[in-house]
Protein backbone atom coordinates (compact mmCIF):
# COMPACT_ATOMS: atom_id res chain seq x y z
CA UNK A 1 0.00 0.00 0.00
CA UNK A 2 1.31 3.23 -0.82
CA UNK A 3 2.31 5.59 2.19
CA UNK A 4 -0.29 8.42 1.29
CA UNK A 5 -2.80 6.42 1.37
CA UNK A 6 -1.87 5.54 4.60
CA UNK A 7 -0.90 9.03 5.84
CA UNK A 8 -4.94 9.81 4.77
CA UNK A 9 -6.29 6.64 6.54
CA UNK A 10 -4.09 7.90 9.71
CA UNK A 11 -5.44 11.54 9.75
CA UNK A 12 -8.79 9.57 9.66
CA UNK A 13 -7.56 7.95 12.67
CA UNK A 14 -8.93 4.31 10.77
CA UNK A 15 -5.31 3.36 10.01
CA UNK A 16 -4.42 -0.28 10.85
CA UNK A 17 -1.88 -1.86 13.56
CA UNK A 18 0.08 -2.86 10.37
CA UNK A 19 -0.37 0.52 8.65
CA UNK A 20 0.39 2.42 11.72
CA UNK A 21 3.78 0.36 11.88
CA UNK A 22 4.71 0.92 7.66
CA UNK A 23 4.15 4.84 8.70
CA UNK A 24 6.32 4.70 11.36
CA UNK A 25 9.52 3.11 9.82
CA UNK A 26 8.80 5.71 6.54
CA UNK A 27 8.95 8.56 9.18
CA UNK A 28 12.17 7.50 10.88
CA UNK A 29 13.94 7.30 6.98
CA UNK A 30 14.57 10.75 6.65
CA UNK A 31 13.81 14.20 7.14
CA UNK A 32 11.98 14.39 3.78
CA UNK A 33 9.66 12.02 4.59
CA UNK A 34 9.21 13.77 8.27
CA UNK A 35 8.50 17.43 6.67
CA UNK A 36 6.30 15.93 3.75
CA UNK A 37 4.50 13.90 6.70
CA UNK A 38 3.85 17.44 8.37
CA UNK A 39 3.14 19.33 4.94
CA UNK A 40 0.30 17.04 4.64
CA UNK A 41 -1.21 16.89 7.98
CA UNK A 42 -1.16 21.01 8.12
CA UNK A 43 -2.71 21.27 4.99
CA UNK A 44 -5.56 18.59 6.22
CA UNK A 45 -5.58 20.87 9.46
CA UNK A 46 -5.39 24.22 7.79
CA UNK A 47 -8.84 23.12 6.28
CA UNK A 48 -10.48 22.48 8.96
CA UNK A 49 -10.02 25.84 9.75
CA UNK A 50 -10.98 27.10 6.02
CA UNK A 51 -14.03 25.33 5.69
CA UNK A 52 -15.09 25.06 9.68
CA UNK A 53 -18.51 25.44 10.25
CA UNK A 54 -19.62 28.66 11.87
CA UNK A 55 -21.81 27.28 14.32
CA UNK A 56 -18.93 25.06 15.84
CA UNK A 57 -17.32 28.42 16.54
CA UNK A 58 -20.58 29.83 18.06
CA UNK A 59 -20.84 26.86 20.07
CA UNK A 60 -16.93 26.93 21.71
CA UNK A 61 -17.93 30.85 21.66
CA UNK A 62 -21.08 29.92 24.31
CA UNK A 63 -18.62 27.85 26.10
CA UNK A 64 -15.60 30.32 26.86
CA UNK A 65 -18.37 32.76 27.46
CA UNK A 66 -19.75 30.25 30.27
CA UNK A 67 -16.07 30.23 31.47
CA UNK A 68 -15.50 33.97 31.52
CA UNK A 69 -19.23 34.29 33.89
CA UNK A 70 -17.41 31.17 36.02
CA UNK A 71 -14.33 33.52 36.31
CA UNK A 72 -16.34 36.99 36.92
CA UNK A 73 -18.64 34.72 39.74
CA UNK A 74 -15.22 33.18 41.82
CA UNK A 75 -14.30 37.21 42.03
CA UNK A 76 -17.07 38.86 43.24
CA UNK A 77 -19.17 35.66 44.96
CA UNK A 78 -22.80 36.73 46.00
CA UNK A 79 -22.82 39.49 43.61
CA UNK A 80 -26.65 39.69 42.75
CA UNK A 81 -26.16 41.64 39.57
CA UNK A 82 -24.37 38.35 38.45
CA UNK A 83 -27.15 36.46 35.65
CA UNK A 84 -26.17 32.86 36.77
CA UNK A 85 -27.00 33.80 40.04
CA UNK A 86 -30.18 35.42 39.24
CA UNK A 87 -31.34 32.05 38.18
CA UNK A 88 -30.08 30.02 40.44
CA UNK A 89 -32.24 32.17 42.92
CA UNK A 90 -34.94 31.67 41.39
CA UNK A 91 -34.73 28.25 40.29
CA UNK A 92 -34.69 27.63 44.27
CA UNK A 93 -37.89 30.43 44.21
CA UNK A 94 -39.51 28.18 42.14
CA UNK A 95 -39.10 24.93 43.66
CA UNK A 96 -39.83 26.47 47.36
CA UNK A 97 -42.71 27.75 45.81
CA UNK A 98 -44.07 24.18 44.54
CA UNK A 99 -43.07 22.81 47.69
CA UNK A 100 -45.47 25.45 49.94
CA UNK A 101 -48.51 25.08 47.03
CA UNK A 102 -47.76 21.08 47.12
CA UNK A 103 -47.40 21.18 50.53
CA UNK A 104 -50.72 23.17 50.96
CA UNK A 105 -53.14 20.98 48.65
CA UNK A 106 -52.04 18.02 51.26
CA UNK A 107 -52.72 20.46 54.24
CA UNK A 108 -55.72 21.73 52.92
CA UNK A 109 -57.22 18.62 52.05
CA UNK A 110 -56.79 17.38 55.58
CA UNK A 111 -58.27 20.29 57.23
CA UNK A 112 -61.15 21.04 55.12
CA UNK A 113 -63.53 21.80 57.86
CA UNK A 114 -61.19 24.32 58.51
CA UNK A 115 -60.86 26.39 55.37
CA UNK A 116 -64.46 25.80 53.28
CA UNK A 117 -63.88 28.42 51.50
CA UNK A 118 -60.27 28.32 51.06
CA UNK A 119 -59.10 29.08 47.58
CA UNK A 120 -56.51 26.73 46.49
CA UNK A 121 -53.99 27.98 43.63
CA UNK A 122 -51.48 25.57 42.20
CA UNK A 123 -48.73 27.49 39.54
CA UNK A 124 -45.81 26.51 37.61
CA UNK A 125 -42.89 28.89 37.21
CA UNK A 126 -41.52 29.83 33.55
CA UNK A 127 -39.19 27.13 33.29
CA UNK A 128 -40.78 23.92 35.62
CA UNK A 129 -43.62 20.98 35.27
CA UNK A 130 -45.86 19.96 37.95
CA UNK A 131 -47.43 17.39 39.00
CA UNK A 132 -50.26 17.16 41.87
CA UNK A 133 -53.14 15.16 43.07
CA UNK A 134 -56.52 16.50 43.44
CA UNK A 135 -58.34 16.04 47.14
CA UNK A 136 -60.58 13.28 44.66
CA UNK A 137 -57.27 11.00 44.19
CA UNK A 138 -57.23 12.42 40.48
CA UNK A 139 -53.86 13.56 39.17
CA UNK A 140 -53.27 16.54 37.22
CA UNK A 141 -49.69 17.75 35.33
CA UNK A 142 -49.36 21.22 34.98
CA UNK A 143 -46.83 22.22 31.93
CA UNK A 144 -44.73 25.03 32.31
CA UNK A 145 -46.19 28.55 33.62
CA UNK A 146 -49.69 26.98 34.27
CA UNK A 147 -52.26 27.67 36.50
CA UNK A 148 -55.04 25.52 38.15
CA UNK A 149 -57.64 26.85 40.75
CA UNK A 150 -60.24 25.25 42.72
CA UNK A 151 -62.38 26.21 45.60
CA UNK A 152 -62.16 23.55 48.61
CA UNK A 153 -65.71 23.95 49.26
CA UNK A 154 -66.98 23.56 45.97
CA UNK A 155 -64.84 20.79 44.79
CA UNK A 156 -66.26 18.19 47.64
CA UNK A 157 -69.56 18.81 45.79
CA UNK A 158 -69.08 19.14 42.55
CA UNK A 159 -65.42 18.78 41.09
CA UNK A 160 -64.69 21.97 39.21
CA UNK A 161 -61.08 23.57 38.40
CA UNK A 162 -60.11 26.67 36.11
CA UNK A 163 -57.53 25.75 34.32
CA UNK A 164 -54.90 28.75 32.47
CA UNK A 165 -52.44 27.05 30.82
CA UNK A 166 -51.67 23.82 29.71
CA UNK A 167 -52.53 20.39 31.89
CA UNK A 168 -52.97 16.65 31.52
CA UNK A 169 -55.53 15.13 33.50
CA UNK A 170 -56.11 11.55 34.59
CA UNK A 171 -59.67 11.67 36.35
CA UNK A 172 -60.17 9.68 38.83
CA UNK A 173 -64.03 7.90 37.65
CA UNK A 174 -67.22 9.10 39.53
CA UNK A 175 -70.58 8.78 38.11
CA UNK A 176 -72.51 10.85 40.90
CA UNK A 177 -69.82 13.89 40.52
CA UNK A 178 -68.83 15.01 37.12
CA UNK A 179 -64.89 16.78 36.88
CA UNK A 180 -65.35 20.05 35.17
CA UNK A 181 -62.59 22.20 33.93
CA UNK A 182 -63.23 25.21 33.00
CA UNK A 183 -61.57 27.61 30.67
CA UNK A 184 -61.67 30.88 28.57
CA UNK A 185 -65.41 30.49 27.03
CA UNK A 186 -64.82 26.32 27.00
CA UNK A 187 -66.31 24.43 29.68
CA UNK A 188 -64.92 20.17 29.56
CA UNK A 189 -67.13 18.16 31.55
CA UNK A 190 -65.83 14.73 32.14
CA UNK A 191 -66.62 11.04 34.03
CA UNK A 192 -62.96 9.36 34.22
CA UNK A 193 -60.78 9.46 31.15
CA UNK A 194 -57.32 10.83 30.28
CA UNK A 195 -57.07 13.81 28.36
CA UNK A 196 -55.21 17.28 27.61
CA UNK A 197 -56.43 20.61 27.53
CA UNK A 198 -54.38 24.08 26.79
CA UNK A 199 -55.73 27.38 27.51
CA UNK A 200 -52.41 29.96 27.49
CA UNK A 201 -53.71 33.33 27.39
CA UNK A 202 -51.22 34.62 25.17
CA UNK A 203 -52.47 31.37 22.94
CA UNK A 204 -55.18 32.52 20.28
CA UNK A 205 -56.41 29.00 20.37
CA UNK A 206 -57.90 26.52 23.07
CA UNK A 207 -56.61 22.78 22.42
CA UNK A 208 -58.44 19.60 23.78
CA UNK A 209 -57.02 16.02 23.08
CA UNK A 210 -58.55 13.08 24.43
CA UNK A 211 -56.35 10.09 25.06
CA UNK A 212 -59.38 7.38 26.72
CA UNK A 213 -63.13 7.58 27.89
CA UNK A 214 -65.11 10.29 27.18
CA UNK A 215 -65.23 14.18 27.60
CA UNK A 216 -68.25 16.47 26.60
CA UNK A 217 -67.32 20.23 25.71
CA UNK A 218 -69.93 23.26 26.81
CA UNK A 219 -69.71 26.80 26.31
CA UNK A 220 -71.69 29.71 25.14
CA UNK A 221 -70.20 29.82 21.90
CA UNK A 222 -70.62 26.47 20.83
CA UNK A 223 -74.15 26.00 19.82
CA UNK A 224 -74.36 22.22 20.97
CA UNK A 225 -72.54 20.14 23.44
CA UNK A 226 -69.81 18.45 21.29
CA UNK A 227 -68.81 14.93 22.61
CA UNK A 228 -64.99 14.06 22.05
CA UNK A 229 -63.78 10.03 21.79
CA UNK A 230 -60.33 9.12 22.00
CA UNK A 231 -57.29 10.45 19.49
CA UNK A 232 -59.98 13.45 18.86
CA UNK A 233 -58.30 16.74 18.67
CA UNK A 234 -60.56 19.80 19.21
CA UNK A 235 -59.05 23.60 18.40
CA UNK A 236 -61.57 26.54 19.52
CA UNK A 237 -60.55 30.30 18.17
CA UNK A 238 -61.04 32.09 21.49
CA UNK A 239 -61.73 35.17 19.00
CA UNK A 240 -63.57 33.65 15.61
CA UNK A 241 -65.54 30.94 17.93
CA UNK A 242 -64.53 28.55 14.96
CA UNK A 243 -63.56 25.55 16.18
CA UNK A 244 -62.22 22.00 14.22
CA UNK A 245 -62.26 18.92 15.48
CA UNK A 246 -60.10 16.22 13.86
CA UNK A 247 -58.49 12.68 14.39
CA UNK A 248 -54.66 12.83 15.90
CA UNK A 249 -52.54 10.62 18.05
CA UNK A 250 -53.18 12.09 21.87
CA UNK A 251 -49.87 10.89 22.48
CA UNK A 252 -47.95 14.03 20.64
CA UNK A 253 -49.76 16.20 22.78
CA UNK A 254 -49.18 14.98 26.28
CA UNK A 255 -45.90 14.13 25.72
CA UNK A 256 -44.95 17.33 27.52
CA UNK A 257 -45.65 15.75 30.92
CA UNK A 258 -42.34 12.88 30.05
CA UNK A 259 -39.32 13.21 32.24
CA UNK A 260 -37.40 13.06 29.04
CA UNK A 261 -38.12 12.35 25.53
CA UNK A 262 -35.84 9.78 23.76
CA UNK A 263 -35.57 8.72 20.31
CA UNK A 264 -33.95 5.52 18.95
CA UNK A 265 -33.56 6.07 15.15
CA UNK A 266 -37.26 7.68 14.22
CA UNK A 267 -37.86 9.61 11.22
CA UNK A 268 -38.12 13.51 11.54
CA UNK A 269 -41.77 13.48 11.43
CA UNK A 270 -42.57 11.98 14.26
CA UNK A 271 -40.04 13.95 15.90
CA UNK A 272 -41.31 17.73 15.27
CA UNK A 273 -44.68 16.90 16.83
CA UNK A 274 -42.91 15.48 20.21
CA UNK A 275 -40.84 18.77 20.10
CA UNK A 276 -43.40 21.14 18.99
CA UNK A 277 -45.66 19.93 22.14
CA UNK A 278 -42.28 19.72 24.61
CA UNK A 279 -41.11 23.47 24.11
CA UNK A 280 -44.44 24.81 22.61
CA UNK A 281 -43.04 26.22 19.31
CA UNK A 282 -43.94 25.54 15.92
CA UNK A 283 -41.31 23.84 13.91
CA UNK A 284 -41.80 23.84 10.02
CA UNK A 285 -39.70 21.03 7.72
CA UNK A 286 -40.29 20.12 4.11
CA UNK A 287 -42.20 16.82 3.99
CA UNK A 288 -39.90 15.21 2.27
CA UNK A 289 -36.29 15.95 4.38
CA UNK A 290 -38.83 15.04 7.20
CA UNK A 291 -39.62 11.96 5.95
CA UNK A 292 -35.84 11.18 4.87
CA UNK A 293 -34.13 12.02 7.77
CA UNK A 294 -33.92 9.56 10.83
CA UNK A 295 -32.33 10.93 14.29
CA UNK A 296 -31.61 9.61 17.53
CA UNK A 297 -31.08 11.88 20.22
CA UNK A 298 -32.15 12.38 24.32
CA UNK A 299 -34.07 15.91 25.59
CA UNK A 300 -33.77 16.39 28.94
CA UNK A 301 -33.18 19.97 30.00
CA UNK A 302 -32.25 21.78 26.87
CA UNK A 303 -33.38 24.34 25.49
CA UNK A 304 -34.56 24.74 21.64
CA UNK A 305 -31.66 26.21 20.75
CA UNK A 306 -29.53 23.38 22.01
CA UNK A 307 -31.58 20.71 20.57
CA UNK A 308 -31.48 22.16 17.23
CA UNK A 309 -28.01 22.94 17.32
CA UNK A 310 -27.15 19.39 18.25
CA UNK A 311 -29.66 18.37 15.56
CA UNK A 312 -27.60 20.35 12.96
CA UNK A 313 -24.53 18.40 13.98
CA UNK A 314 -25.67 15.03 13.18
CA UNK A 315 -27.27 15.65 10.08
CA UNK A 316 -26.71 17.73 7.31
CA UNK A 317 -29.63 20.57 8.27
CA UNK A 318 -29.81 24.31 8.99
CA UNK A 319 -32.35 25.77 11.26
CA UNK A 320 -33.75 29.73 12.08
CA UNK A 321 -35.50 30.25 15.25
CA UNK A 322 -37.40 33.13 15.55
CA UNK A 323 -39.69 33.69 18.22
CA UNK A 324 -41.45 30.41 18.99
CA UNK A 325 -41.36 29.35 14.75
CA UNK A 326 -38.43 26.95 14.01
CA UNK A 327 -37.56 26.85 10.32
CA UNK A 328 -35.45 23.80 9.31
CA UNK A 329 -34.01 23.49 5.83
CA UNK A 330 -31.32 21.18 4.08
CA UNK A 331 -28.24 22.97 4.14
CA UNK A 332 -27.43 25.02 1.53
CA UNK A 333 -23.99 24.12 0.48
CA UNK A 334 -24.32 20.54 0.44
CA UNK A 335 -27.15 21.15 -2.14
CA UNK A 336 -25.07 23.04 -4.26
CA UNK A 337 -22.87 20.67 -5.01
CA UNK A 338 -25.65 17.88 -6.22
CA UNK B 1 -21.77 47.77 32.61
CA UNK B 2 -19.00 50.51 31.33
CA UNK B 3 -18.47 51.72 27.79
CA UNK B 4 -15.04 50.54 27.56
CA UNK B 5 -16.08 47.26 28.91
CA UNK B 6 -18.82 46.54 26.45
CA UNK B 7 -16.17 47.50 23.58
CA UNK B 8 -13.93 44.96 25.33
CA UNK B 9 -16.06 42.27 25.51
CA UNK B 10 -17.34 42.95 21.78
CA UNK B 11 -13.56 42.60 20.71
CA UNK B 12 -12.96 39.87 22.17
CA UNK B 13 -16.05 38.09 20.67
CA UNK B 14 -14.66 39.04 17.43
CA UNK B 15 -11.14 37.94 17.57
CA UNK B 16 -12.66 34.80 19.31
CA UNK B 17 -15.11 34.35 15.86
CA UNK B 18 -12.15 35.10 13.64
CA UNK B 19 -9.13 32.97 15.35
CA UNK B 20 -10.97 30.20 16.95
CA UNK B 21 -10.47 27.80 14.46
CA UNK B 22 -7.28 28.57 13.06
CA UNK B 23 -6.10 28.06 17.01
CA UNK B 24 -7.84 25.25 17.50
CA UNK B 25 -5.82 23.91 14.46
CA UNK B 26 -2.33 25.10 15.65
CA UNK B 27 -2.76 23.82 19.11
CA UNK B 28 -3.89 20.42 17.63
CA UNK B 29 -0.63 20.26 15.10
CA UNK B 30 1.10 19.95 18.82
CA UNK B 31 -1.61 17.94 20.57
CA UNK B 32 -2.94 15.87 18.00
CA UNK B 33 -6.28 15.78 20.07
CA UNK B 34 -9.44 18.25 19.60
CA UNK B 35 -10.64 18.32 23.46
CA UNK B 36 -7.19 19.20 24.30
CA UNK B 37 -6.71 21.67 21.89
CA UNK B 38 -9.75 23.59 22.45
CA UNK B 39 -8.85 23.69 25.79
CA UNK B 40 -6.20 25.30 25.40
CA UNK B 41 -7.65 27.78 23.24
CA UNK B 42 -10.41 28.45 25.61
CA UNK B 43 -7.39 29.45 28.45
CA UNK B 44 -5.09 31.70 26.14
CA UNK B 45 -8.88 33.58 25.51
CA UNK B 46 -9.37 33.22 29.17
CA UNK B 47 -5.82 34.83 30.04
CA UNK B 48 -6.20 37.62 27.45
CA UNK B 49 -9.27 38.66 29.48
CA UNK B 50 -7.56 38.42 32.58
CA UNK B 51 -4.92 40.50 31.58
CA UNK B 52 -6.75 43.07 29.79
CA UNK B 53 -5.41 46.20 32.03
CA UNK B 54 -1.52 45.41 31.20
CA UNK B 55 -1.66 44.11 27.48
CA UNK B 56 -2.58 46.95 24.76
CA UNK B 57 -2.83 45.47 21.72
CA UNK B 58 -4.41 46.14 18.11
CA UNK B 59 -5.90 43.83 15.88
CA UNK B 60 -2.73 42.74 14.53
CA UNK B 61 -0.68 42.67 18.07
CA UNK B 62 -3.15 40.86 19.16
CA UNK B 63 -3.14 37.87 16.18
CA UNK B 64 0.16 37.18 17.12
CA UNK B 65 -0.08 37.54 20.63
CA UNK B 66 -2.38 34.27 20.54
CA UNK B 67 -0.84 32.29 18.13
CA UNK B 68 2.30 32.89 20.38
CA UNK B 69 0.40 32.26 23.69
CA UNK B 70 -1.35 28.88 22.04
CA UNK B 71 2.27 27.77 20.99
CA UNK B 72 3.57 28.10 24.33
CA UNK B 73 0.83 26.45 26.38
CA UNK B 74 0.34 23.58 23.90
CA UNK B 75 3.95 22.48 24.52
CA UNK B 76 3.15 23.22 28.16
CA UNK B 77 0.55 20.99 27.67
CA UNK B 78 2.36 18.50 25.81
CA UNK B 79 5.79 18.42 28.55
CA UNK B 80 2.70 17.52 30.93
CA UNK B 81 1.13 14.40 29.31
CA UNK B 82 4.39 12.92 28.75
CA UNK B 83 5.03 13.36 32.17
CA UNK B 84 2.18 11.81 33.18
CA UNK B 85 2.50 9.53 30.91
CA UNK B 86 3.28 5.93 32.91
CA UNK B 87 4.88 3.40 30.58
CA UNK B 88 3.51 -0.23 31.29
CA UNK B 89 5.50 -2.69 29.61
CA UNK B 90 2.20 -4.40 27.92
CA UNK B 91 1.27 -0.66 26.87
CA UNK B 92 4.68 -0.52 24.50
CA UNK B 93 3.74 -1.32 21.11
CA UNK B 94 4.34 -0.19 17.72
CA UNK B 95 1.02 2.08 18.31
CA UNK B 96 2.48 4.07 20.79
CA UNK B 97 5.55 3.99 19.49
CA UNK B 98 3.96 5.78 16.23
CA UNK B 99 2.34 8.41 18.27
CA UNK B 100 5.01 9.14 21.07
CA UNK B 101 8.08 9.37 17.85
CA UNK B 102 4.89 12.14 16.48
CA UNK B 103 4.30 13.74 19.96
CA UNK B 104 8.25 14.09 20.05
CA UNK B 105 8.49 15.86 17.02
CA UNK B 106 5.27 17.48 16.93
CA UNK B 107 7.10 19.76 19.40
CA UNK B 108 10.37 20.23 18.54
CA UNK B 109 8.70 22.03 15.60
CA UNK B 110 9.52 25.98 14.99
CA UNK B 111 6.70 28.72 15.63
CA UNK B 112 6.24 29.30 11.89
CA UNK B 113 3.34 27.36 10.43
CA UNK B 114 1.32 27.73 7.76
CA UNK B 115 -1.78 27.81 10.24
CA UNK B 116 -0.73 31.40 10.59
CA UNK B 117 -0.55 32.91 7.00
CA UNK B 118 -2.87 35.68 6.32
CA UNK B 119 -5.53 34.78 3.27
CA UNK B 120 -4.85 31.02 3.53
CA UNK B 121 -8.55 30.48 4.51
CA UNK B 122 -9.34 32.61 1.14
CA UNK B 123 -6.60 30.66 -1.01
CA UNK B 124 -8.30 27.19 0.22
CA UNK B 125 -11.51 27.75 -0.28
CA UNK B 126 -10.81 28.84 -4.13
CA UNK B 127 -8.72 25.71 -4.62
CA UNK B 128 -11.67 23.55 -3.31
CA UNK B 129 -13.83 25.48 -5.25
CA UNK B 130 -11.94 24.41 -8.50
CA UNK B 131 -12.38 20.66 -7.31
CA UNK B 132 -14.96 18.66 -10.06
CA UNK B 133 -18.57 18.30 -7.54
CA UNK B 134 -17.77 14.63 -5.93
CA UNK B 135 -14.16 15.30 -4.91
CA UNK B 136 -15.19 18.61 -3.47
CA UNK B 137 -18.31 17.31 -1.55
CA UNK B 138 -15.93 14.10 0.06
CA UNK B 139 -13.48 17.01 1.02
CA UNK B 140 -16.28 19.47 2.42
CA UNK B 141 -17.93 16.64 4.53
CA UNK B 142 -14.21 15.47 6.07
CA UNK B 143 -12.78 18.89 6.76
CA UNK B 144 -16.31 20.74 8.19
CA UNK B 145 -18.43 18.51 9.55
CA UNK B 146 -15.54 15.94 10.88
CA UNK B 147 -17.18 13.30 9.21
CA UNK B 148 -15.02 10.05 9.11
CA UNK B 149 -14.45 8.34 5.60
CA UNK B 150 -16.62 5.52 6.64
CA UNK B 151 -19.55 7.56 7.49
CA UNK B 152 -18.54 10.02 3.92
CA UNK B 153 -18.83 6.76 1.63
CA UNK B 154 -21.93 5.28 3.23
CA UNK B 155 -23.29 9.11 2.62
CA UNK B 156 -22.15 8.98 -1.18
CA UNK B 157 -23.01 5.53 -1.89
CA UNK B 158 -19.35 4.87 -2.37
CA UNK B 159 -16.36 2.81 -1.60
CA UNK B 160 -13.92 3.43 1.40
CA UNK B 161 -11.04 3.10 -1.19
CA UNK B 162 -13.00 5.67 -3.60
CA UNK B 163 -13.08 8.38 -0.62
CA UNK B 164 -9.20 7.75 0.23
CA UNK B 165 -8.65 8.49 -3.22
CA UNK B 166 -10.68 11.57 -3.06
CA UNK B 167 -8.75 12.77 -0.19
CA UNK B 168 -5.55 11.97 -1.64
CA UNK B 169 -6.07 13.74 -4.96
CA UNK B 170 -7.58 16.81 -2.95
CA UNK B 171 -4.91 17.33 -0.58
CA UNK B 172 -1.92 16.96 -3.26
CA UNK B 173 -4.04 19.27 -5.60
CA UNK B 174 -4.28 21.91 -2.32
CA UNK B 175 -0.17 21.50 -1.83
CA UNK B 176 0.55 22.48 -5.17
CA UNK B 177 -2.32 25.02 -5.69
CA UNK B 178 -0.74 26.64 -2.39
CA UNK B 179 2.94 27.00 -3.59
CA UNK B 180 2.00 28.32 -6.21
CA UNK B 181 0.18 31.15 -4.66
CA UNK B 182 3.20 31.70 -2.47
CA UNK B 183 2.67 29.99 0.33
CA UNK B 184 5.48 27.53 -0.45
CA UNK B 185 8.10 29.62 1.96
CA UNK B 186 6.54 27.94 5.31
CA UNK B 187 6.51 25.04 3.91
CA UNK B 188 10.29 25.47 3.28
CA UNK B 189 10.54 26.38 7.02
CA UNK B 190 8.44 23.43 8.15
CA UNK B 191 10.39 20.63 6.46
CA UNK B 192 13.84 22.24 7.16
CA UNK B 193 12.84 21.84 10.70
Amino acid sequence: MEIEHIIIRYLDGCASYEEKQALLLWLKESEEHRGGFLRTRDIWLASNAALGSELEVDLALERFKGKLREMKETQSRFSFNDRKWNVTLRRIAAVVLLLILGGSVVWLYQNTWLFKQQTTVLITAPNSKGHFVLPDGSTVWLNKESKLTFSQNDFRQRRKVRLEGEAFFEVKRNKKSPFVVAMDKIDIQVLGTTFNASNYLTDSCIEVTLNSGAVMLFGETLKKEIQLKPGDHFVFNKHTHIFQLGQTNPYYYSIWKEEQLVFDDHPLNEIIPCLETWFRVKIECPVGLAESTHLTFAVRNETPEEIMRSISYITPIEYTIEGNIITIKEKKNLKSNR
Amino acid sequence: MSNSQCDFDQFVEMIFKRYYLSLRAYSFRFLNNREEADDVVQEVFLELVQKRETLCLDERGVKSYLFTAVYHRSLNHLNKIDRNRTLSIAEVNEDQNLSSYLSSFYGQQSEESILMANELGEAIKRCVDEFPAQRRRVFQLSRTYQLKNREIAQQLGISDKAVEKHLRIALSALQIFLSREGFYLIFYLISAL
